[in-house]
């Protein structure tokens, strides 16, 4: 079930973001009064021509052979290249598979995205030439709700997302709950008495002979780091379960206290001053005393 | 009498601060810190500037104060070295805020007079202040509660403790950073170079070392030095060009690289400038060998080289393995519109290992923007026809992927605040009480935050009144009332970079990476909807507080959690931090007016392409301003972004939204080693258990991780030298 959940968090997002992905598209298929006026926000569609003899006259800029081309796409693409700087010119190339021209390398776009440094503004010539250029969409800078083509998409994406989140929550408690009954691993409370004990046990030991055991000290605080606190803080999922967020952080204020008094004491044992590391000791022993009157007190949580 | 209390009360403090019993805030380890901290500040500022390259700093100067304080002084505690560290980081950090921002002004061609200058670089000191102090009352929920990994903090401890350690654990960070440099020499010492001698030019082209278009300009140059003659366009442009900079219709800033070249054309023809001057405009070639230099290729298939296998048309099938790169995508031969490059970085991998599996969402991301959202956009015609299957990756990040990453960014987080709201007002709460109850109080208490909050909020209005005047703007606040509209701007500003600060901290905490050029853009975006498009000094301005502040809040977080593993006491570090960062923005400013000055005698412009100092990352807060400008911003992607982001929190995980927006948006060649990282965590894990992946994994990556810092900040010192 967790896994289904996470599966279709998954495919929502992608959904999501792929029909967020076409906010700013305004499908050609609108009616032109919809569409005349709208600043371009990208290059649309390709100078696509009907022949290499009509790229050559149109590097050769003959004006004259406007009129003999019916197609809108080929009659704007050759009206475009005939308006390029003679030195650009002279650099097209056509490749007579495709009948794409390029420059430099670069298929030229039919109707760029901007005229002079200034954002181009469709009007009817243009999206004539698109149309017949094939080209669906064209990306503008207006985004407008009803001309937004993934709208749906985004939306099944949203949903997918709520109730993938719904179910998600759903399951958490339901194994919050059964991990509240069933108690799987060592209490929270026997944990902290036992790093209680070991830092009691640590601070005699070092009251008894305080040079010669720190470095036993540091070895055995290494321990208690990795194994006893460690277990503890993946306690974090039944705590929660038990006492909720605000009573979770609370313990956690304390016990996280005490960790820290646990790695001084550490840091000071490493570099032999006994007495901070007793005093440490001490801190830390009594911080996790109070992390387990927390945990042990009756709240109206 | 009135005053005994607060005297002794002093006393108290100066006798906490400095407690001797085990040394921590020492007079050694402040002066120490403060003096690596101003040299890495203005060593990063120049480095940054030219090559886009910043580093925190934390990992160095925790070795440095190893060194120094444990190694040469013989006095250093760890404790001790932790401070250090902290103020030298503290000092470094907030210059990666400044170079993102303050250029910009030169790129925009606005010149700053010197006061202005003075107000930019109280912005800095007050977006420091205000970064850390908003975030030390969070450090509680982040790091006690939470739990955030921040593993350049863990790896920063890893370094601290190592003399504790026991001699294994040291040698196996040492071999970890012995890795690092290995792995990363090669594509760390190309960096270095020098000029391109002219029979080498067709050698250094089909190498790949440089552009077709870069070896002829060479080669024209030296024949025009040569000749002692230039072309007459050329100089006829320059004069052009100098007129009209004279008349005060071009600003220098905005001069691209080639406009450059004409106007020092036409200078030498006017005997001001020497024909040397030709020769920074020069190709370079690198000094010494890098990965590239294996020549490990892609195998052509047939005679004729289509731009599938030569997409920079130099007639040979073009590099797999690249100096910094390896494209493991065409060399499995993955459709072109998917990109599948892996950086080599050992930090990067480093930083994933120790995140470990939770930062395996960061991949989720990367896998949506470049896997998913990028082919069906190409092959569904959504990206420009003109676009090349090559170059699909690149537009389709430039039109979704970065905006909608962004406000998935923004959602998440959000989402992330409100699910985190219990452990936050805990936090809190906890703070107010140990203040109350006149505890030893390990936390510093509200008073001090509030009063450098509203001493940063005063500043920060009189900064931005005084940038930017009593205009009446087009903005949303226009019409209103000067005094009160950058009062309005100020405290909006505030709680911005509070917000920001956040974010940053849970970027940084859960996968190391901090989002700046993102909550950059939307603070200038914010600023110029506010005051209007054409306030480009005032919204530059709170941009700079905005950008210090974040560096400096995710900063003072990290070494928060540096020192809650070694112990160290919060207060004293966040004491030391709130005081000495207030010297980084100083610091790097004064670096930054330096250069600005340097260039302007020796190219005659202050900072951009054409100078030694390009300043790659003002250059993509350049393109925003005037994207906002010119109504370009994509603003519903970035709603629609948030509300995903949003939705992805609801679930299991509040913080999915910050992981899957913040990878969309990063460089995917980076997110893959880290995830490369967090799955080679998990496998360990599995192959060896848990706490062996732990105690021997963890100072392994921390090596790795320091490696690669140490051996970065070195060759750009020698790039720096050479040049």
């Amino acid at each position: 079930m967790r896994f289904l959940a996470n599966v279709l968090v998954a495919v929502s997002i992608c959904v999501g973001a792929l029909g967020a992905a076409t906010a700013y598209h305004a499908p050609l298929d609108l009616p032109d009064s919809e569409l005349v006026g709208l600043q371009l926000a990208a290059d649309a569609g390709l100078i696509k021509l009907d022949s290499e003899q009509t790229f050559l006259k149109a590097k050769a800029a003959e004006k004259s052979q406007m009129h003999s081309l019916r197609e809108p796409a080929v009659r704007y693409g050759f009206q475009r290249l005939i308006g390029l700087p003679k030195e650009q010119r002279d650099r097209l190339v056509f490749d007579r598979e495709s009948k794409v021209v390029t420059l430099n390398g670069h298929p030229l776009p039919l109707v760029p995205a901007t005229t002079d440094g200034e954002p181009t503004r469709l009007n009817t010539e243009m999206l004539l030439a698109l149309r017949d250029n094939k080209v669906s969409y064209v990306r503008v800078r207006a985004f407008e709700f009803s001309r937004w083509p993934g709208k749906l998409l985004f939306f099944k994406g949203v949903a997918g997302l709520l109730i993938a989140a719904l179910c998600l929550r759903w399951l958490g408690k339901r194994e919050l709950q059964s991990r509240k009954t069933s108690g799987d691993g060592q209490a929270p409370e026997e944990l902290l008495e036992k790093i209680r004990d070991s830092l009691q046990q640590l601070r005699s030991k070092l009251d008894d002979s305080p040079q010669a055991s720190l470095g036993e000290i540091r070895s055995r605080l290494s321990e208690l780091q990795t194994m006893e606190l460690q277990s503890f803080i993946e306690a974090r999922t039944v705590l929660v379960a038990r006492l909720g967020m605000a009573g979770f952080a609370e313990v956690m204020d304390r016990f996280a206290a005490a960790e820290r008094q646990i790695n001084r004491a550490w840091s000071a044992a490493a570099d032999g001053v006994a007495e901070e590391t007793s005093a440490c000791l001490q801190r830390a022993e009594q911080l996790v005393g109070e992390a387990l009157q927390t945990l042990q007190m009756p709240t109206s949580r | 009498m009135a005053s005994e209390p607060s005297r002794d009360n002093a006393s108290n403090f100066v006798n906490d601060l400095f407690q001797t019993r085990y040394r921590e805030v020492t007079a050694s380890a402040v002066l120490f810190g403060v003096i690596v901290g101003a040299i890495m500040n203005m060593a990063i500022t120049y480095a940054g500037l030219k090559i886009g390259f910043t580093i925190g700093g934390s990992a160095i100067a925790a070795v440095l104060g190893f060194g120094v304080l444990r190694g040469i002084l013989r006095r250093g505690s760890i404790l001790e070295t932790n401070i250090s560290q902290t103020i030298a980081s503290s000092i470094n950090i907030p210059c990666s805020g400044i170079i993102f921002t303050v250029p910009v002004l030169f790129l925009l061609g606005i010149e700053l007079s010197r006061s202005q200058f003075w107000l930019f670089t109280l912005a800095g000191v007050v977006g420091a202040v205000l970064g850390v102090a908003f975030i030390i009352p969070l450090r509680k929920q982040m790091i006690d509660i939470d739990r955030l990994r921040f593993p350049s903090a863990l790896a920063v401890a890893a370094i601290l403790k190592s003399p504790g350690a026991g001699p294994k654990k040291s040698l196996v960070l040492l071999l970890g950073a012995l890795v690092a440099v290995i792995v990363f020499l090669p594509a760390a010492l190309p960096g270095i170079t020098t000029k391109a001698p002219l029979d080498e030019l067709d050698d250094l082209v089909r190498r790949e070392k440089i552009s077709p278009a870069q070896a002829q300009r060479t080669r024209d140059i030296a024949r025009w030095i040569e000749e002692r003659k230039l072309p007459d366009e050329l100089v006829e442009r320059g004069s052009k060009l100098q007129q009209r900079i004279n008349a005060g219709e071009l600003k220098r800033g905005k001069l691209a690289d080639a406009d450059v070249l004409a106007i020092t054309a036409y200078r030498i023809t006017k005997g001001e400038l020497d024909w040397s001057a030709l020769e920074s405009f020069s190709a370079k070639k690198p000094l010494l060998f890098g990965y590239s230099d294996l020549n490990w290729r892609l195998e052509a298939d047939g005679e004729t080289l289509t731009r599938r296998v030569d997409r920079d048309g130099n007639g040979q099938p073009d590099l797999i393995l690249h100096d910094t790169e390896i494209d493991v995508g065409r060399w499995l031969g993955l459709p072109d519109y998917m990109l599948f490059v892996f950086a080599i970085t050992p930090l990067s991998f480093g930083a994933g290992y120790l995140t470990g599996r939770a930062g395996l969402m960061v991949l989720a991301g990367g896998v949506l923007a470049f896997f998913v959202l990028n082919p069906v956009a190409y092959s569904a015609g959504w990206l420009p026809a003109t676009t090349l299957p090559d170059e699909a990756p690149i537009a389709g990040y430039k039109l979704f992927n970065r905006p909608l990453g962004i406000g998935m960014l923004l959602g998440g987080a959000l989402m992330g605040v409100v699910a985190s709201l219990p452990a936050i007002r805990e936090a809190l709460k906890s703070i107010s009480r140990a203040g109350q109850a006149k505890e030893s109080a390990d936390e510093l208490g509200f008073n001090v935050l509030v009063s450098a909050f509203v001493l940063s909020v005063i500043l920060l209005f009189v900064a931005s009144f005084l940038v930017s005047g009593t205009a009446r703007e087009e903005g949303l606040l226009g019409n209103m009332n000067p005094v009160l509209r950058n009062m309005l701007i100020a405290l909006i500003s505030a709680a911005w970079i509070w917000f920001a600060g956040i974010i940053i901290a849970q970027c940084t905490g859960m996968t190391d990476w901090s989002p700046i050029s993102g909550m950059a853009l939307i603070t200038i975006v914010l600023i110029l909807l506010l005051a209007g498009p054409s306030d480009v000094l005032g919204a530059v301005l709170i941009g700079v507080a905005l950008c210090v502040a974040i560096t400096s809040a995710s900063d003072m977080m990290q070494d928060l959690k540096t020192g809650y593993v070694v112990g160290a006491q919060p207060k004293r570090q966040q004491l030391v931090e709130l005081v000495s960062v207030v010297l980084g923005p100083i610091v790097a400013m004064s670096a930054l007016w330096l250069i600005v000055e340097v260039n302007m005698r020796s190219v005659g412009k202050p900072i951009g392409p054409g100078t030694p100092t390009p300043a790659p990352q003002a250059q993509a807060l350049e393109a925003v301003i005037t994207g906002v400008q010119g109504g370009q911003m994509p603003y519903m992607l970035y709603t629609l972004g948030a509300v995903l982001g949003v939705l992805l929190g609801l679930g299991a995980f509040p913080g999915l939204g910050v992981l899957v927006g913040l990878s969309m948006y990063l460089p995917i060649d980076y997110i893959l080693p880290y995830g490369l990282g967090c799955l080679a965590n998990m496998f360990v894990a599995k192959i060896k258990g848990r706490a062996w992946a732990e105690e021997w994994g963890v100072p392994f990556c921390a090596g790795l991780i320091v490696g690669e810092a140490i051996l970065a900040m070195v060759i750009n010192l020698i790039i720096l030298a050479v040049s």
